[in-house]
Parts: C-alpha cells; sequence; structure tokens
C-alpha cells in the first residue's frame, strides 16, 4: 500500500464499513480486544524481524533487567527502528483492510 | 413459472425471497411484476404498462433499478442484488477465484479438507478425543458440515491459506535442523570455522527471506478467504431478504467474518513467532513473558476492572500511535484501547481444547447463572438437596474423560433422573412464579449438571457422548402430570374452536422447537404452502420446508436473535393435553401460526405462554472472540511460556484446572460451601507440582484460590484464609474472586475503594509491616492483590511478624 492509501485505510471506521455501528458494545470491545491483540503482535513481530539478532538480544536485555523502563525501551525501538512509526501503520493498515475487503 | 435473468417480453424481474429455490447455484429467482403479484407479493397496477413505456430508453440495468424501487427495496439492496447477477453473469470478473457454476468440494483429499474445516472453526485437531472412534466421527461430522455449509471457494481459499500458515511453521524445524548441522559442523575440527559460518549465516539469511516472502504470499490468501467466506454467507442470507431479521443476518455474516479472520490471523502469527523464536530463542522468549502476562490479565478478570490508561500503558508504549489510529471507534465507545488480552491460557492450563470447552462453556455459565439469578427458592432448593455426593462424583467423573463410554450413559441418565425428582418435589416453589420458571429450571441445570432444560447439558451429551444423546433423556423441565395440570391451572381456555385430532397431532410441538411443528405440517401438505415442486420426491420436500418453517417461526415471532421458543412435552400428542401450533394462511396470502392446547385456542401466544420457554440455539454468541477458539497445536508464544505450568494431576492432563473449576462449582451450588473453604485441600491432587503454579495458572476464581502457596508454612496458609474470611465475611468466595486480580498498586491508591475498603487497609499494613512495594513493570504489568498478599505473607512468615498482619478469625 502506498503511505496515502494507509493514511486512507487507518481514516475508516471499521463498524461503520461494516455496518455494524449499532451492535452491542461488548461485541464490539471483543472485536477490538481480539483486533488490539492481533496487530500488537504483529508489530513486536514487526519490531524483532526489523532488529538483528544482536540488538534483538540487547532489547530483551532490557527487558528483562528494567521492563519498568517504559522510555528506554521506546526510545531504543525509535532508535534503532527510524521508520517505526511507518512500521506500525503499515501493520495496521494492512490488517485493518483485510477485515475490510468485501 | 419462475425467470433467471432471461430478457423476457415483459422485460420485468423481480427478485424474490429465495425460499422457494434453495438451489445454491441460483442466488435468486427472477419472476414478472404480474407473476410477484398474483403471489400477493407487491400491488399490481395495470397504470404500469405506461410506465414501461416511460422506461424503454433506460438500460437494463437502470430498468431493473426502476423495478425494483416500486417493491420499495433499498437502495443498497438493489445494489447487492445488481452486484450478484453480475457476477452470476459474469463469473470470471472476481478473477480465478470466482465461484465456478458447478462445485466440486470432492476434488479436495480429506486432509486439506480437515484443515479448511479447522479455519471455519468445525474442527479443531488438538480436541482431547477419548479414541480414534470419537476422532472419526468428528472428522466427519466436521467434514459434512464444512460441505454444506461452505463453498467450493471458501474451502480453496481456506486450503491455500494453511498451506502457506504451514509453510510458516514448518521454518522452525529448518532453522533448528540449519543450527543442528552448524553446530555438528563446528565440532568438526575439519572444517574451517570461517566457511562454515558463512554457510550458517547465509542460510539464516535465506531462512528470513523464505518468511518474507511467505508473508508477501500470505497476505492476499488471508484477503481472499474473507472475501470468499462474506460472499457465502452474503448468499445463504438471501432468504431472510424480505424478513425483518434480514438485517441482523448481515451483521452475523459480518461478524462471523470477522471472527473467523482474527483467529486465523493469531494462528498464523503463532507460526511466525514459533519460526522466530527458533532463530532467537532468547529474546524472543522475553517477547513471550509480555504477552503471556497480559493474557493472564484478562485472565483473572482484572481487566475489566482496569482504567482506560492501565489498559492502554503496555500497548500505547510499543504500539503508539498505531493504537490511536486503529481504535478511533473504542475510544468512541468510551471503551478504551484494549490491547494485549486475551484467555488462551485457559486452555493450556485445562489440558486441551476439551477440558477448555468444557470449562468455558458449560462450568462457567453455570456458575455464572447461578450468580446471577440466586434467589431464594433457588437456595431453598439448594439447602434442601445434597447433591455434592453421588450425582457430582458422577458428573466429575464424566467432565474427566474417565467414564466409560457405556458407563456415560447411565452417568447422565441417573442425573436427568435426579433433575426430574428435583423438579418434581420442587415444582410448587417454581410454579408460584411462571416467568421465574424458564430461569430457575436453568438454575438447577447448574446445581446437577445433567438436567436436560439447560444449554449445558446439551454441550456436554455432544461433546462427551456424542450428538443423538439427548433423545434418550426425560423432556425439558417438568416431566408428569402433575406438574402440568399446575401450570395449566389459570391458563387452559374454557371455550374456542374445535381442530381435527390429526392436525393436532402434526402440531404439537412437544420437547422441541416449534418451528419442528411447523416443519412437519408443511411437509404433509407442501403443495397447499408453497412448494412447486414434485411433492413424491420427499428429499426435495423436506429441503424445501426446512427454511420455509424458519421463515415462518420468525415472522409469527416465535424464533430471533438467537433463541427461539420451544415447548415442554405436556403428555401425549392430540387432543388430550400437549400445545399444538398449527399452521394456516390468512387472507393475506401469509402463513400463520395458531396455538392450541386441549383442541382449542389457547388464547395466549409467544414466549408468555406457560408451557413455553425459550430456548437458545447451538451457536447463538454472535461473535465469537479470536482470543477464545484458537487451538494451541501451533507451538506460538502461549503455548511455548505456558505449558510449564500446566497442573498434571496423578489422575491426568487435564485435572488440575477442572478440578479447581470443580471445585468452585461446588462451592458456589451447595450450602455447605462455607465448609469447603476451610477445609484443606486434597492435595495428593495436586502435588505433582508446586502449588505456586496452581495460583498462576487459574483462569478463573475459585475455592482454591483462597489458598496461597503450599510449599510454605502451614501457619501462614491459616492466616491467608483468615484473613480473607475476616474481610469478606458475607461472600468470601465471590468478593474475593472480585478482589484478587485486581492490580494492587492501583488499588492501594484508589481513594474510593468502596466495598474493598478494609482490603486496602489490610494491604498497606501488609506493606508497612514487610517493606514490600508492589510490582509494576511494563513486560509483567502490574501485580495482582493476591500474588502481592501471598508475597508479602511469606515475608512476614519469614520474619517472624506474621501476627501483625493477622486480622482475626470469622466464626461461621
Amino acid at each position: 500500500m502506498t503511505k496515502e492509501e494507509i493514511e486512507k485505510v487507518l481514516g475508516m471506521n471499521l463498524f461503520k464499513e461494516l455496518n455494524l455501528e449499532d451492535i452491542d458494545p461488548e461485541i464490539k470491545q471483543s472485536i477490538l480486544d481480539d483486533a488490539g491483540y492481533v496487530i500488537s503482535r504483529g508489530v513486536w513481530i514487526k519490531i524483532m524481524d526489523s532488529l538483528n539478532e544482536e540488538k534483538q538480544n540487547e532489547l530483551a536485555e532490557m527487558l528483562k533487567n528494567d521492563p519498568e523502563n517504559v522510555e528506554a525501551t521506546t526510545l531504543f525501538i525509535k532508535k534503532e527502528i527510524p521508520n517505526y512509526e511507518d512500521l506500525i501503520k503499515e501493520e495496521v493498515a494492512n490488517y485493518k483492510s483485510a477485515l475490510l475487503a468485501k | 413459472m419462475n425467470k433467471k435473468g432471461d430478457n423476457s417480453d415483459e422485460e420485468k424481474f423481480y427478485v424474490s425471497n429465495r425460499i422457494e429455490n434453495e438451489d445454491p447455484d441460483k442466488p435468486f429467482v427472477v419472476k414478472t411484476a404480474k407473476e410477484l403479484a398474483m403471489e400477493g407479493k407487491i400491488a399490481w397496477d395495470k397504470s404500469d404498462k405506461t410506465k414501461e413505456s416511460e422506461t424503454k430508453n433506460l438500460t437494463d440495468e437502470e430498468k431493473i433499478r426502476v423495478e425494483f424501487r416500486k417493491t420499495g427495496m433499498s437502495e443498497e439492496g438493489i445494489n447487492n442484488l445488481l452486484e450478484k447477477r453480475k457476477k452470476k453473469e459474469n463469473p470470471t470478473i472476481e478473477g480465478q477465484n470466482a465461484v465456478p457454476n458447478g462445485e466440486n468440494k470432492e476434488k479436495y483429499s480429506r486432509e486439506e479438507l480437515l484443515n479448511a474445516a479447522e479455519i471455519f472453526c468445525k474442527f479443531n485437531s488438538a480436541t482431547y478425543y477419548k479414541d480414534l472412534g470419537e476422532r472419526r466421527i468428528a472428522e466427519e461430522r466436521a467434514l459434512i458440515n464444512l460441505k454444506s455449509e461452505h463453498s467450493e471457494r471458501e474451502i480453496d481459499a481456506a486450503m491455500k491459506v494453511s498451506g502457506k500458515r504451514k509453510e510458516m511453521a514448518d521454518i522452525r524445524e529448518q532453522v533448528l535442523q540449519i543450527k543442528e548441522e552448524y553446530k555438528d559442523a563446528m565440532d568438526r575440527t575439519s572444517v574451517g570455522t570461517l566457511v562454515v559460518k558463512d554457510k550458517y549465516k547465509q542460510q539464516m539469511q535465506d531462512i528470513k527471506e523464505k518468511m518474507q516472502q511467505i508473508d508477501v504470499d500470505y497476505q492476499p490468501l488471508f484477503i481472499e478467504l474473507g472475501v470468499a467466506n462474506l460472499d457465502n454467507q452474503l448468499k445463504n442470507t438471501e432468504k431472510y431478504r424480505d424478513t425483518k431479521n434480514y438485517g441482523e443476518e448481515i451483521k452475523n455474516a459480518n461478524l462471523s467474518k470477522l471472527s473467523m479472520l482474527q483467529t486465523e490471523k493469531m494462528r498464523y502469527q503463532d507460526a511466525k513467532v514459533s519460526a522466530g523464536s527458533a532463530m532467537n530463542p532468547t529474546a524472543w522468549d522475553w517477547i513471550k513473558r509480555g504477552w503471556k502476562r497480559t493474557t493472564e490479565t484478562k485472565l483473572f478478570q482484572g481487566y475489566a476492572k482496569m482504567g482506560r490508561g492501565s489498559r492502554l500503558a503496555l500497548g500505547a508504549a510499543i504500539v503508539g500511535a498505531g493504537t490511536a489510529l486503529w481504535l478511533p471507534a473504542s475510544v468512541a465507545l468510551g471503551a478504551g484501547g484494549a490491547v494485549f488480552i486475551g484467555c488462551k491460557m485457559a486452555r493450556s492450563i485445562a489440558g486441551g481444547t476439551f477440558g477448555y470447552n468444557l470449562s468455558k462453556r458449560l462450568f462457567q455459565p453455570m456458575v455464572k447463572k447461578s450468580r446471577d439469578y440466586d434467589d431464594n427458592i433457588v437456595i431453598d432448593v439448594r439447602n434442601t438437596e445434597s447433591l455434592i455426593s453421588e450425582e457430582m462424583d458422577h458428573f466429575t467423573k464424566l467432565a474427566k474423560g474417565e467414564a466409560e463410554p457405556t458407563d456415560r450413559e447411565k452417568i447422565l441418565h441417573d442425573l436427568a433422573v435426579k433433575d426430574a425428582e428435583i423438579l418434581d418435589k420442587h415444582n410448587d416453589k417454581f410454579i408460584k412464579n411462571q416467568k421465574r420458571y424458564v430461569r430457575n429450571n436453568v438454575i438447577i441445570g447448574g446445581i446437577v449438571p445433567g438436567l436436560l432444560g439447560g444449554g449445558g447439558a446439551t454441550l456436554l451429551t455432544d461433546w462427551v457422548a456424542g450428538p443423538g444423546m439427548l433423545n434418550m433423556f426425560p423432556t425439558h423441565g417438568i416431566g408428569t402430570g402433575a406438574t402440568k395440570e399446575a401450570i395449566f391451572d389459570n391458563n387452559t381456555p374454557k371455550t374456542g374452536s374445535v381442530i381435527n385430532e390429526e392436525t393436532l397431532k402434526l402440531a404439537t410441538a412437544g420437547k422441541r422447537g416449534i418451528e419442528g411443528a411447523v416443519r412437519d405440517q408443511l411437509e404433509n401438505d407442501p403443495a397447499k404452502f408453497g412448494f412447486k415442486g414434485d411433492i413424491a420426491d420427499k428429499i426435495a420436500v423436506h429441503e424445501w420446508s426446512g427454511p420455509k418453517a424458519d421463515l415462518i417461526a420468525i415472522d409469527n415471532n416465535y424464533k430471533g436473535g438467537g433463541t427461539e421458543t420451544w415447548v415442554r412435552d405436556m403428555g401425549e400428542p392430540g387432543l388430550k393435553g400437549n400445545p399444538a401450533y398449527p399452521i394456516d394462511i390468512d387472507a393475506n396470502g401469509k402463513i400463520t401460526i395458531q396455538e392450541y392446547i386441549d383442541g382449542k385456542p389457547s388464547g395466549t401466544g409467544g414466549l408468555n405462554s406457560p408451557y413455553e420457554y425459550e430456548h437458545t440455539s447451538p451457536t447463538p454468541k454472535r461473535y465469537v472472540s479470536a482470543l477464545e477458539n484458537t487451538p494451541d497445536e501451533y507451538n506460538g508464544p502461549n503455548k511455548l511460556t505456558e505449558y510449564e505450568e500446566v497442573v498434571i494431576t496423578p489422575e491426568g492432563n487435564i485435572g488440575g484446572s477442572k478440578l479447581t473449576e470443580y471445585e468452585e462449582f461446588v462451592a458456589r451450588n451447595t450450602p455447605e460451601n462455607v465448609s469447603i473453604k476451610n477445609e484443606p485441600l486434597d492435595i495428593s491432587k495436586t502435588q505433582a507440582q508446586p502449588v505456586e503454579k496452581i495460583i498462576d495458572s487459574n483462569n478463573i476464581e475459585t475455592a482454591t484460590s483462597l489458598k496461597p502457596n503450599f510449599s510454605v508454612q502451614e501457619q501462614m496458609n491459616d492466616v491467608y484464609t483468615k484473613n480473607i474470611q475476616h474481610l469478606f465475611p458475607e461472600d468470601t468466595v465471590g468478593e474475593w474472586s472480585d478482589a484478587r486480580t485486581l492490580p494492587v498498586d492501583q488499588l492501594m491508591n484508589s481513594t474510593q475503594p468502596g466495598r474493598f475498603t478494609g482490603l486496602v487497609d489490610h494491604l498497606h499494613q501488609l506493606e508497612k509491616v514487610t517493606g514490600l512495594k508492589p510490582h509494576s513493570s511494563l513486560i509483567d504489568g502490574h501485580e495482582s492483590v493476591y500474588k502481592y498478599v501471598n508475597r508479602a505473607l511469606q515475608d512476614a512468615a519469614n520474619k517472624g511478624r506474621l501476627s501483625e498482619v493477622t486480622l482475626g478469625v470469622v466464626e461461621r
């Protein structure tokens, strides 16, 4: 997908596109729970794929030794993966577009 | 006469209800306006002839639009139908995967079909089966179901997705093989180290590229899977087009697709993580730990009680803008961005899907119903009956899968007999409030799981004993004449027209849905009710009558929203007393359902009739969370990180979780629940591993959750239990269930802890005495209350300061 396409998909309302706007909030939440889980895992997989083994181990060491330091972890990811936000957007957009496909 | 897309002289086409055309290759029946008018479906106006001339200059599509609009159909509906028409006329428009005219589902191998069945959640290869025979039966049922409900296009797409996923899963073995070869080569001195390393690097690089290619290949297959599934489902909803349920059916189709896709995506991710983990196990281990912790959060039901900020914390830090972009709808909902949650651990601790299903769909709903609908009547019944002895022992055996096939029937039968006894014995209490009877009936099902009025028993017999077992038991709920009389005391009509006994017999519902009685009548006189084919062709008649009865039941408000009205068996069919539901055609040509009792109109209708009850269909859930239905066989992160925590009991690998859930069940459904809480557990059943793991593994709140780590001193054990009883004297198990998984740091900082005020004071006391602070981290998340209490009490015990954190004993 191009950047423009990604932005367009990200701007879409999933429930509206699928005509599911008026379903039970619980169901909506369940869908989002699943999607959030999938996307989060997808992002982690992308992050790990983007790092070489040495950097993967470095990240793991951070998570192991200083798990409470959210800022440091985020900074590390941003530093090692400059296109970090694009990567996330692409992951989200790819998945969302699959769910929206008719 | 039906027409199908031809340009006849009238050039008028209407899409009618599909119920008269069940051939899946004929998406709709096209009729002239006149034909439809003759059937009473539209108003026929001769002046249309004039209007017809005005449309002569329009294209075919425009003409059809004009005519459709006259029927009142929405623009969206017209667009959908035209789109389908185009696809039908030009199957290549969708590309190579377009539905061919003649479907051939026999060309696939059994393995391929089972893989497809797995994607559509018809079959799970990881399910526990007692023997090969049971497995074979499950497979056959799945294949029949797959072929009857899913199109060739869907099967084809599912096979391709499954194949690509397996390619990814196979990477793991390839990586391990490369590593093995590398190690061997490095151990051999005759081979140059640099050469070996270069080769290894190249192999690993090749693997990475292969994974990337699989990723690239997978995405369009994944999309096609969703499209194929939705396409087929939408075709299946056509029969509802003219009913009030149509909109809901469309939504259900989308929800079903979403559930299927999300489940499949998780499977694929599992495969990918498994491969990645083989390449760098150390690094991936820490990533997986993060996932595992967060799934625990959901399991322990702390998630719902956490603030939005907490729920977002981990996800927002990692996903950042992605989360916000993805989840605007959730923010609008006020529900927050839900990330990193799930309950897959339930399966691993339950020892496989079998145990998981049994727990998730049988025990937990029962417990919930028991909790939700608790009332004096039920408590009274509970206190009168001693249900924790033989019946429960039998059920435990059954639930653990320890009962022999021959014993299962007897056990279920005995439980059913017990149900009937209880119902008869306490019938007077239930009859006092007819509307509550159904609810109470379900609750009784919670007390004796063999009760056949509850969905739990249906599922149990299906899973454990095989399909069809239900028929051998007494009917739902009430089974005696005395009960019937009591129920009809104020409702039996005294006057009314008479209907012949033969019709009444056909129309008697008796321990099934009203739809069944309607279907029998349709099949008895198909021509009268609109069947156009050969009435001697019984198969054709039967295929026609099913969806027709479905629609009639919906139109007459006996079905909808995932439930349908069922009728208790009140005795002999016919005039003698069983409720009957004869159908007829009214002046408008609509088939209506009437309601008779004792050969006369009952004067009641719908769910208000005392002999009727709401039956939930086997597939009522509109959206099945992917986090709950992903199989475990993919060696995914949860599997890899959680298997160590599976409770292995001396009896077998499904004992741990079910044992504790069973105990919870008993605790909630017996008058002696207090004594259960005070009695030590049968440690012989859990001694196979440290109890700390049992505590960590509990996916729902259990009676055993009152117990601390058994490896610490008994004195601490005693303090732990008694403190909780002291804090929650009224509903120890229930209150502690709510509290124990809350994030302890947030609870301690809460300015309005409400019913947990005493607990918060206790937590601060623990902190003061031990000096231990609650844990909170990016990966591990927030430490839960029970973990902190356990940790602090151990510390206090080690320091000899246990008395300072002992709250006292509640005498009960």
